[in-house]
């Protein structure tokens, strides 16, 4: 018992974020991809870990979404969200983001392999990966505002 | 465990010591909860329970090694049946133990996992694994999963092993074959339709350890699956059959079973349509014949029905009936454009779902007088004839920003749960299980009060003249980004049968970066706790509860 919280004591006071997993997961079109293929030239990623059922992952995902223009032009920027919906919902996302208008690349990852892999356990998780795909701050849960926040990193990523 | 520290502490060195000597990382999560008595909700008392786990992933160029150190102090509530079936591990349940290591090579080509590893064929109508923790869930495999991409678009995996069962493995072998196919990678490069195609094959070798009934040792379950989308539209079918697996779900009949499961979809800018039928006859596919419950299930079938969030619309949830089931369902989403009347500067969000869902209808077979009777082939049932309906729900939810300020959410549920069949919920006293009907309105309320600091009301109201009657719930909360959450909330059943009950909790709680501990004081209701349409049964508590995730 003891012993377990020092190594979490240990582990939350070490923060060390390199890469990516590399994994399987699905495309909205029933195709496979591995996670490794993200790309956007040199530009920073974000990748938001999401769910259909989740107010706060989707409240995070439509903020964003009335500013992610203004994103896009000043930072080219790209979102990419997660669904880690599991096969309940999975039809339902496509409908789901057509519907709510938002322009980010969306997977399926059906089983929480990639979330597994990434530590993702509440949603939702957010990531932000600088131009060479190294992951440079992330974020658990969402308040409305923290989008703030995560826009002062990108900034930061420009300098 | 010496050795597991030792080595999770040299893995820690080196990568903090070298960049090239690998990379660690991870997430721990930790759940404390005290029970104390409390007559007004029957709720008892009971010794704290506390759960918690470390995972760690070291990678070192092609290699991964993974482990997860877990502790358990007491069953998690609802989940004291194990005790029952397994009498001489109750010393267990006080447990720290490396419940999940496995050592992982991944190249462009191949990939090797040796020891744990969780896998979903297709949607998991024959196989899927997973862990949540919070359910008390780990039915990983145990044992070695090849999977390779000899070529773009062919992606094949195929493991063998035993499943997990708490801090053992079944008395069982698992071997499957899958594969996935896009068509479009292979020759149809240019098209402008998708085709994916898959196929799985899983088999289970358990010895027949009944003197009652001779016993297939071999169980064999096949899934074939095919998604075809062409610009706004998409369509998927999912079909599985699994050859006759008598177990104590299916009351030892030597029927075969099969599911289908056929989805479409269309969307456009502003529009989004999903419809679905699904049929399920004889499903259960488990690893041990004699498992109940949640326990050692191979495969994942998901109830097909809206996933509420909502805590009244919470309280008669559908669970899958893996026996026999058909239902269908339609999500339209609709979002009505800014600048207009109805959709105002921020346009209007509308979601309307309908879901149903029916027994399969089941008939003698020549000669028996009893349906479904132990060592028979049970019953024969139409495929397009339905049985008793067993649960229906129309929701409508609205979402609607008035300024940057105000965001109101209302939602309208009407649902009928047919727990006379069912028999999942808790009964109040002098009262059998009956046909549900209820109707529940929400409103809740996001008003953000200047930058960072916002509030949230919820409003509930649940109307019903079965089971515990009407109730109604308030919420407040208060959010200060990025780091702190503030509510206190109060679930009142006033039309409770014996007595009127206030169900009330105050939490609060703080993250930082990927850290999160949240503090929840409070009462909570017997009912069905549900993750991803998965539930067990859990009892009435009153008590602290303290949560803790973090990755790194």
């Amino acid at each position: 018992m003891k012993r377990l919280i020092y190594v979490l004591i240990f582990c939350t006071s070490y923060n060390v974020f390199s890469q990516i997993a590399a994994v399987d997961i699905k495309t909205i079109n029933g195709g496979i991809i591995n996670t490794s293929e993200f790309d956007n030239g040199d530009n920073p990623i974000i990748i938001s870990f999401w769910a259909t059922w989740c107010k706060p992952c989707k409240e995070e995902l439509e903020n964003i979404h009335e500013v992610y223009e203004d994103w896009q032009e000043e930072t080219n920027v790209k979102l990419i969200a997660i669904s880690i919906d599991d096969a309940r919902n999975a039809s339902k996302i496509k409908p789901l983001i057509n519907a709510k208008g938002w322009e980010y690349e969306v997977y399926h990852d059906s089983n929480s392999q990639f979330a597994t892999q990434m530590g993702v356990k509440p949603i939702p998780h957010t990531f932000l990966l600088d131009g060479n795909k190294k992951i440079v701050w992330n974020h658990a849960g969402y308040t409305d505002g923290d989008e703030e926040e995560l826009y002062e990193k990108i900034l930061e990523l420009m300098k | 465990m010496k050795r597991s520290a030792f080595l999770f502490f040299v893995f820690l060195y080196l990568s903090i010591n070298g960049q090239n000597i690998g990379e660690l990382s991870g997430n721990a999560e930790f759940n404390y909860q005290t029970f104390q008595e409390d007559p007004t909700i029957n709720a008892e008392y009971r010794d704290p329970y506390s759960m918690g786990y470390v995972n760690l992933l070291y990678k070192y160029k092609s290699f991964h090694l993974g482990s997860r150190l877990e502790l358990y102090k007491n069953p998690i509530p609802g989940l004291e049946y194990y005790q029952n079936i397994h009498p001489d591990s109750i010393k267990s349940i006080h447990k720290n133990i490396l419940g999940h290591k496995f050592i992982q090579y991944k190249s462009k080509l191949i990939d090797i996992t040796i020891g744990n590893f969780y896998e979903e064929f297709g949607s998991g109508l024959i196989l899927r694994t997973y862990y949540d923790a919070n359910l008390g869930i780990d039915n990983s495999m145990s044992g070695l999963r090849l999977k390779t991409n000899p070529t773009q678009g062919v992606y094949l995996t195929t493991i063998i092993g035993k499943q997990r069962s708490y801090w053992d493995t079944s008395n069982s072998l698992v071997r499957g074959l899958d594969a996935d196919i896009s068509l479009n990678d292979i020759f149809l490069n240019n098209w402008a339709t998708y085709i994916n195609i898959g196929a799985s094959f899983v088999t289970k070798k358990e010895e027949d350890n009944m003197i009652v009934y001779i016993l297939p040792e071999n169980v064999g379950a096949f899934n074939t699956r095919l998604n075809i989308t062409k610009g706004n539209v998409s369509a998927n079918i999912d079909y599985a059959y699994k050859i006759n697996d008598p177990s104590s779900d299916n009351n030892y009949i030597y029927k075969n079973g099969n599911a289908l499961i056929i989805t479409s979809n269309y969307s456009t800018k502003g529009l989004g349509l999903s419809v679905g039928v699904k049929r399920i006859d004889n499903m259960s596919f488990r690893s041990e014949r004699r498992a109940i419950l949640q326990d050692l299930n191979l495969n994942f079938i998901s109830p097909f029905t809206k996933q509420q969030s909502y805590s009244l619309a919470t309280i008669y949830p559908y669970t899958t009936q893996a026996n026999g089931e058909m239902g269908t369902q339609i999500d339209v989403f609709y979002t009505i454009p800014k600048k207009t009347k109805l959709g105002g500067n921020y346009g209007t969000s509308i979601n309307v779902n309908f879901s149903n869902v029916f027994d399969i209808k089941r008939s003698f077979i020549n000669g028996d007088s009893v349906l479904n009777q132990a060592g028979t082939l049970g019953y024969t049932s139409n495929f397009l004839e339905t049985g008793e309906k067993l649960f229906q729900e129309i929701n409508l939810e609205i979402i609607k920003k008035i300024n940057k300020k105000l965001k109101i959410i209302s939602s309208f549920i009407f649902l009928e749960n047919n727990d006379k069949f069912l028999k999942s919920q808790p009964l109040p006293s002098n009262k059998n299980h009956e046909y549900i009907h209820a109707k529940i309105s929400v409103l809740e309320i996001l008003y953000k009060i200047k930058p960072k600091h916002s509030t949230r009301v919820e409003l509930q109201h649940l109307q019903t003249k079965q089971h515990y009657g009407n109730w109604m719930m308030g919420l407040v909360e208060y959010k200060l980004s990025p780091n702190w959450f503030w509510s206190i909330q109060d679930i009142f059943n006033y039309g409770n049968p014996d007595t009127p009950v206030h169900y009330y909790a105050i939490s609060t709680g703080y993250s930082r970066k990927s850290n999160r501990l949240s503090i929840t004081y409070g009462k909570q209701r017997a009912g069905l706790f549900c993750v991803g349409g998965v539930c067990r049964e859990v009892p009435a508590s009153n008590g602290f509860s303290i949560s803790l995730t973090s990755s790194f």
